[in-house]
């Protein structure tokens, strides 16, 4: 039984079916919707279909029971170079691998960590600094703007390198925008440092779990006492000191799911402050520890409660301002992947699934030993990432083998109807060996795939709230 | 012949640079004085788009000290246009007490005033030059947008502007090689030094509204053509011809439409992507093209400038890569003939677009 190359799905007030080839969600009958659904289980033919819509369809060249895709190559493979070469858009300088915290799930624990190196005290030369911010002057001709990112460790434990730093590369960016951000822990945040991240306007990033009984569970000093208090004065001190710069700062916020949700949302929602800020929200990365993620039910249905509300805030019936900056955050990057999905067109002879990015280009890692990673995010003990050093530069070839990391498993990606809506990128294929595993990888895809479905799901949600409620979400006394 | 200098040197200049030593007989470039940011100090000009060499090296404005030049040319609207913190008044006034000429290219009234402080203080070595200044206007508008008596050939992007200043500069460099005459009217108050007008004034304005830029802009057409007579006019799409897709509008493409509507050109000649020029593509362009402003795509010149996916998806922002020209040639040579012929105007393309050019105005040309 021939089986067409779609997706199907299913709301309250309709159906649909994602043709993965074209890559656009169609809406159908329901009764269409039931024969496709049997072709999918195998119980019916796509080429025996009677119903006038599905021959229209497959007239139109939809419903296609193959790929259109031959061969898995990224199309910028051929010219991979030139964006290495011309058009680096980003940094991060690694200015220490120590941290003056040892929270639980660190993936540079001594303890837990598998696949990653361990916290040490090995910390960036100015020497290194400086040659990181010339590679960067030096391969980014074509950008228009740039990036110069500074992580560790804690990177606040190398502040007077990172002020050294941003005083160089505003000299020799002189002519072009120069933006910078840091990801620090925010327990070292003194006067002075606020002053100075003010007067620069770097982008500042403080890592906050939840309020104190979450926080304190993992993030915690050597001696094991919590750091949540620490923070939040620091946190206090910048907004009394700075009031305008700290509007814009953001919070990274690593969500461990075993717990209740509606505990860690408590940060948010207890203080319309907290709540006006950014929250970056992820969950806690066991990549590198061979361990799986627990989600409890405490989180899974009163986080879906949470951004039910924050859907019932997008239409006027639930008050924004009572709306979690977590799932805020979520359901804005949701409509922004509309967007991208829009874009990004229907799948070609040779095409890449959508998950890595050009590696190197956007977010380039420079770590305290000079080698260079495609993010901070990959295991800097891995050889399959590392993808160059300062001094010889970056190995294009290896580069294209992250960006072309769909290759090693393209048979099954050829066939996924996750293509355009994939996630994994070389991180997921990295098991720390010589090479990338695409069993490693695999192993990611059902996840990915059952995260894209929901997300795909909630922008088919709020498409149908524009279109059938209307009335019902229409504010009093209209536009005027 | 005085030895010049160009400052800030950025891609928008390339193509005076490159053309200038063949379009005008007063100056020689002897150095280009870009930002730090660059990092192209003690390299040849042409690296900044990855195109062949010029022959002119840059240095950066930290080490502009001691120069052999004579006369330094400052194109004010990319001063304005760059994230710097330098102290110009102090880096020029350096050149003038060293006893150089300063020629700024104002983009405004305004900001000829600004640099007017220096015309007093140092009148035999500063000049400054507006768009507006660079033709007579014998007749006042005469709010009617009439129909100009010389053929238009109008040189756009589809995508961004890549290239479009270089081509009309290589036609004009090549109509005048020729014995013909050629009037170009462009973006950049750069093309005032070789020869060209620019509506950069036009558009700068505030107060007029887009009506009154339209009849501006037939009106400065007129003054040229009852100037200078010429066979040809190029002119420079303001901005990319058409929105890229819905997420980056590209302008709309609203201001190459206004100069369509004061100019009505005849023909036009589209810089593309190099990856993007299949005969079907190119067909397909084409015929929106034809049918949004009325007149046909003539030719196309394949850029070496490639659209950045990443970057347009994140930031909806068109920006590109400036891939080698050996690419450039491998897609042109790779790729079947269509209709619309394809040229690479920047290697050896201008002799070949200048010969079409004249075959289908009729007009007469030395070579076959």
């Amino acid at each position: 039984m021939a089986k067409p190359f779609i997706q199907l799905f299913k709301t309250p007030r309709c159906q649909y079916v994602f043709d993965v080839n074209k890559n656009e969600m169609l809406p159908v009958s329901a009764e269409s919707f039931d024969f496709l659904k049997q072709c999918m289980a195998g119980q019916a033919d796509i080429g025996t279909a009677s119903i006038e819509e599905i021959q229209e369809l497959i007239r139109e060249g939809y419903l296609r029971t193959e790929s259109v895709v031959q061969e898995i190559r990224h199309p910028y493979t051929p010219y991979l170079k030139y964006f290495l070469d011309r058009k680096i858009a980003k940094i991060t300088l690694q200015v220490t691998q120590g941290c003056n915290l040892r929270c639980k799930y660190c993936i540079y624990s001594e303890d837990i960590n598998v696949h990653q190196r361990s916290h040490s005290n090995k910390r960036m030369s100015w020497e290194t600094a400086k040659k990181g911010i010339d590679f960067l002057r030096e391969h980014s001709i074509d950008s228009e703007n740039v990036n110069i990112g500074f992580y560790g460790g804690e990177p606040l434990l190398e502040f007077p390198l990172i002020k050294r730093a941003i005083a160089y590369a505003k000299d020799v960016f002189d002519g072009k925008e120069l933006t910078f951000a840091i990801t620090t822990n925010g327990t070292l945040l003194t006067d002075e440092i606020i002053d100075f991240f003010a007067e620069e306007d770097v982008h500042l990033v403080i890592s906050l779990d939840g309020p104190r009984k979450i926080h304190d569970k993992s993030r915690v000093f050597a001696d094991g006492h919590g750091s949540f208090d620490a923070v939040m004065k620091n946190v206090n001190r910048l907004k009394e000191r700075s009031p305008e710069y700290a509007k814009r700062l953001s919070f990274s916020m690593v969500m461990d799911p075993s717990n209740d949700y509606d505990c860690i949302n408590e940060i948010t929602v207890a203080s319309e402050d907290m709540n006006d800020h950014t929250f970056i929200a992820s969950i806690v990365d066991r990549d590198y520890d061979e361990d799986s993620v627990t989600y409890s039910e405490e989180y899974s249905w009163k986080y879906q409660y949470q951004l039910f509300l924050t859907l019932l805030s997008l239409t006027g019936r639930y008050p924004e301002k009572n709306v979690s900056a977590i799932t805020r955050g979520a359901l804005g990057r949701l409509t922004s992947d509309l967007d991208h999905l829009q874009m990004s067109g229907p799948l070609r002879v040779f095409d890449v699934p959508s998950g890595p990015c050009v590696p190197g280009q956007l977010r380039l890692f420079v770590n305290a030993e000079e080698k260079l990673y495609p993010c901070e995010r990959v295991s800097e003990s891995s050889v399959a990432t590392c993808i160059g050093t300062l001094d010889n530069g970056i190995d294009v070839q290896k580069a294209r083998e992250l960006l072309n990391v769909g290759a090693i498993t393209g048979e099954t990606c050829r066939k996924c109807w996750c293509f355009r809506r994939c996630t994994v990128c070389a991180k997921k294929a990295d098991n720390n060996g010589k090479s990338l595993s695409p069993q490693f990888k695999l192993s990611h895809c059902q996840e990915v795939r059952a995260s894209a479905y929901t997300e795909l799901r909630q922008l088919l949600l709020l498409q149908e709230i524009e279109l059938y409620y209307t009335d019902q979400t229409r504010k009093p006394g209209g536009i005027m | 012949m005085k030895n010049v200098a160009f400052f800030p040197f950025t891609g928008n200049a390339l193509p005076v640079v490159r053309h200038f030593g063949r379009l005008q007989n007063t100056y020689h470039v002897s150095q280009v004085i870009a930002w730090k940011c660059l990092g192209l100090s003690g390299k040849d000009a042409a690296c900044i788009y990855n195109h062949p060499m010029v022959g002119v090296p840059v240095v950066n404005v930290a080490e502009a000290t001691n120069v052999s030049w004579d006369v330094l040319f400052v194109d004010c609207w990319e001063m304005k246009n760059q994230n710097s913190s330098m102290d110009y008044l102090d880096f020029f006034q350096k050149f003038l007490i060293a006893g150089k000429e300063i020629i700024f290219l104002a983009t405004s009234y305004q900001q000829a005033e600004y640099f007017s402080e220096f015309y007093r203080c140092y009148p035999n070595q500063v000049k400054i030059i507006t768009a507006d200044s660079s033709i007579s206007y014998s007749y006042g508008t005469t709010g009617l947008c009439s129909s100009l008596p010389v053929p238009i050939l109008m040189v756009g992007g589809l995508i961004d502007k890549s290239d479009t200043l270089e081509i009309i500069l290589a036609l004009q460099e090549r109509f005048l090689a020729e014995g013909k005459i050629v009037s170009s009217i462009v973006g950049s108050n750069l093309g005032l030094l070789v020869g060209a007008y620019s509506y950069q004034h036009i558009f700068e304005t505030t107060t007029s509204s887009e009506e009154e830029k339209i009849l501006r802009l037939n009106q400065l057409a007129r003054d040229i053509i009852r100037v200078e007579r010429p066979e040809l006019l190029l002119v420079e799409a303001p901005d990319a011809i058409a929105k890229y897709n819905s997420i980056i509008p590209n302008g709309f493409g609203i201001r190459t439409y206004m100069t369509t509507q004061a100019l009505n050109p005849d023909f036009f000649v589209c810089s593309i992507p190099c990856d993007l020029v299949f005969s079907a593509f190119l067909d397909s362009a084409s015929e929106g093209i034809s049918q949004k402003y009325g007149f046909p795509v003539l030719a196309v010149h394949a850029s070496n400038a490639l659209v950045d996916s990443a970057v347009l998806i994140h930031e909806h922002k068109p920006t590109s890569v400036h891939v080698d020209m050996e690419v450039v040639t491998k897609f042109m040579n790779d790729t079947p003939k269509g209709r619309i012929p394809v040229y690479d105007v920047i290697s050896e393309g201008a002799g070949s677009l200048y010969y079409q050019i004249c075959d289908t105005l009729g007009l007469e040309r030395r070579h076959p």
